[in-house]
């Protein structure tokens, strides 16, 4: 698998604060990454550190083997990257934003109109091409910003967090979009707060404190993680989470919906489980342990 | 004295010829989490505003909080909290200099106010923060901030409009922690947000497409009974050539990728096997299927898809 940028012991601080702690990760090349954390755990620098515009203190970057610090300039026709508040001109129309990004990247005659018209085709805005951005809805907002963020042809396309706010419907359209790129071969990095889109993606990042605490493919983390995780389907999910979590013999215990989860250590027995919510009073029969979800191994690890 | 919190009948509300809401006929019993879901445009905010006695309906009528939703709206509105995506806390304010500003919006008495304070001062996090700006507060703090100053005059009802857009996990977990906390004070909570798997935290969700109500009741109970068809995750060494031939096979009503792996929902009375014979010989022998307990998100995708149908 090649790598497409490559972080090694990467940091960055604003004044006091570390944001990025010594980070060394590899995205892979041709495949979608997505770089999950909890708010302040970097993401957002990160991106804009491998966007080329923001500096950092120490460490390297490599984009395909070439240092960033050696020759950027020629680098960046090679990136898209669409920020968190994607800077759509909102008094403009689909077309001319467009057009404006076209500009801006020096995208001009055939080609321009070829990758126009297909960019417009593939993000399904063709119909609204005379629609003012700011008019647009929250899904096609994005999808806008996908296209200008692709105006240029990159091979890397860094997207943060573009689905924020997006209704299910078009999130999956996007998701679709997503896919589409990478068949074709883009590489693609995406931050989220939504766990099951690092389920979407073909790798995850797990990002804490400026450091990074988990990667790798997302069914083999959920298939191999360190703890057990069970499940215990009640209709009084709320109270029994807080009988347990008084008892304090698990690692955690979590609400999901109409159950909850208990994490416990590998070595700690289902029967273990059983008879601590035994001796609690609670119906222990339904007890199942299950393969955790993405939001399961989030929480165990990003509290722990 | 009703057990509802809100009861409406054929509630309707008209932009010229556009129908924003049409008709929409249901209640939320007092206590309840009601989550409200449903595309962009599909009128929630719309009837959250009706709901809220900020818009007049056009047609239908209705209670909230045990008045008229056409003739005592602004009772209604002492009696509510409100809290949107877009909830312009002042940013340039500080966090405390925020819940006074609101506690003077809703004519708090003073002393009142002031012990509310300590209270939410003492019991979360705000507590260390209370002299910071606004502006300076990571997301989850500041989603907290505004549920406090829409809940310090102790509304009977909160309406809160996708609160958590944006909101890392944990922090999402805390802020339902506290819409929790509401529920058992008896607060009925009446919810939208994107997010389905924070839905399945509610008591009772309604879904609402093109202004029409699509299905109500409790999450588990609807993703039993109203889900069309199985929901199968589909592993193979070829996702995106078999994920094409699932397109167009019969009897599959839509097929995602999903990492390395395919999730197809197949429609009623379809058999996998049959479906996965059709398949090319490359493919197939590569491929296994396992049924899933559909999600929220399946449910809502399909029934999106009935709606444009």
């Amino acid at each position: 698998m090649t790598t497409a940028i490559c972080v090694t012991g990467l940091c960055k601080r604003f004044r006091e604060n570390s944001a990025l702690d010594s980070l060394s990760f590899d995205f892979p090349a041709r495949m979608i990454s997505a770089l999950v954390g909890p708010d302040g755990a970097g993401k957002t620098t990160l991106l804009r550190i491998m966007a080329g515009i923001l500096d950092y203190d120490s460490g390297q970057i490599q984009m395909f083997g070439e240092d960033y610090r050696k020759g950027f300039e020629a680098k960046k026709a090679a990136i898209g990257y669409m920020p968190q508040r994607f800077g759509l001109y909102e008094d403009l129309t689909v077309q001319e934003n467009i057009d404006f990004f076209a500009d801006l990247f020096g995208v001009r005659g055939n080609e321009r109109r070829e990758r126009v018209k297909r960019l417009l085709e593939f993000s399904r805005l063709d119909p609204f091409t005379k629609r003012l951005a700011g008019q647009l809805s929250g899904g096609m907002k994005q999808k806008l910003g996908l296209a200008c963020a692709l105006i240029h042809n990159p091979q890397v396309l860094l997207l943060d967090e573009p689905t924020n706010g997006v209704d299910p419907v078009s999130r999956r359209e996007f998701w679709k979009l997503l896919y589409d790129l990478n068949r074709a071969g883009t590489t693609v990095v995406i931050s989220s707060p939504y766990m099951d889109e690092a389920e979407r993606a073909g790798h995850f990042a797990l990002m804490s404190k400026g450091r990074l605490i988990a990667h790798g493919i997302p069914a083999d983390e959920r298939r191999n993680f360190q703890f057990a995780v069970y499940t215990l389907p009640t209709d009084r999910a709320r109270a029994v989470k807080e009988q347990l979590c008084r008892r304090n013999e698990f690692r955690s215990v979590n609400l999901f919906g109409n159950s909850v989860h208990i994490v416990t250590d590998k070595s700690f027995q289902q029967e273990n489980v059983k008879t601590v919510l035994e001796s609690e009073r609670l119906e222990s029969a339904s007890l199942q342990q299950i393969v955790p979800t993405f939001e399961d191994i989030y929480i165990a690890l990003s509290t722990g | 004295m009703t057990v509802y919190a809100v009861q409406v009948t054929n509630l309707r509300r008209q932009f010229g010829d556009f129908v924003a809401v049409n008709n929409v006929s249901f209640e939320v019993e007092k206590g309840e989490i009601f989550g409200f879901l449903g595309p962009n445009g599909a009128g929630k905010s719309t009837t959250i505003r009706m709901l809220c006695g900020l818009l007049l309906p056009s047609g239908g009528q209705g209670e909230v909080v045990g008045y008229d939703l056409m003739k005592e709206s602004e009772s209604i509105k002492t009696k509510i909290g409100y809290m949107s995506q877009k909830f312009s806390l002042y940013q340039t304010l500080t966090v405390e200099e925020n819940l006074d500003f609101y506690a003077g919006i809703y004519l708090m008495n003073r002393d009142v106010h002031a012990q509310k304070k300590d209270e939410f001062f003492t019991q979360t996090e705000l507590g260390k923060v209370r002299g910071r700006l606004v502006a300076d507060l990571p997301v989850g703090a500041r989603q907290l901030l505004a549920l406090l100053c829409a809940i310090q005059h102790d509304p009977e009802m909160i309406f809160l409009d996708e609160p958590t857009a944006g909101v890392d996990p944990l922090a999402r977990r805390y802020f339902w922690e506290q819409i929790n906390h509401l529920s058992e004070r008896n607060v009925t909570v009446f919810v939208t947000t994107h997010y389905l798997d924070e839905a399945e935290e509610c008591d009772r969700i309604a879904m609402i497409f093109n202004g029409k109500l699509a299905a109500i009741g409790e999450p588990d109970v609807l993703k039993r009974t109203r889900f069309p068809g199985r929901v199968y995750s589909v592993q193979t060494d070829h996702p995106w050539d078999t994920a094409d031939q699932l397109r167009t096979a019969t009897g599959v009503a839509d097929v995602t990728l999903f990492g390395s792996e395919l999730h197809a929902t197949l429609k009623p009375n379809v058999e996998v096997a049959a479906v996965l014979q059709s398949l090319p010989n490359h493919l197939r022998s590569t491929v296994t299927a396992t049924e899933l307990v559909p999600t929220l998100e399946d449910l809502f995708i399909a029934l999106t898809r009935e709606e444009l149908q």
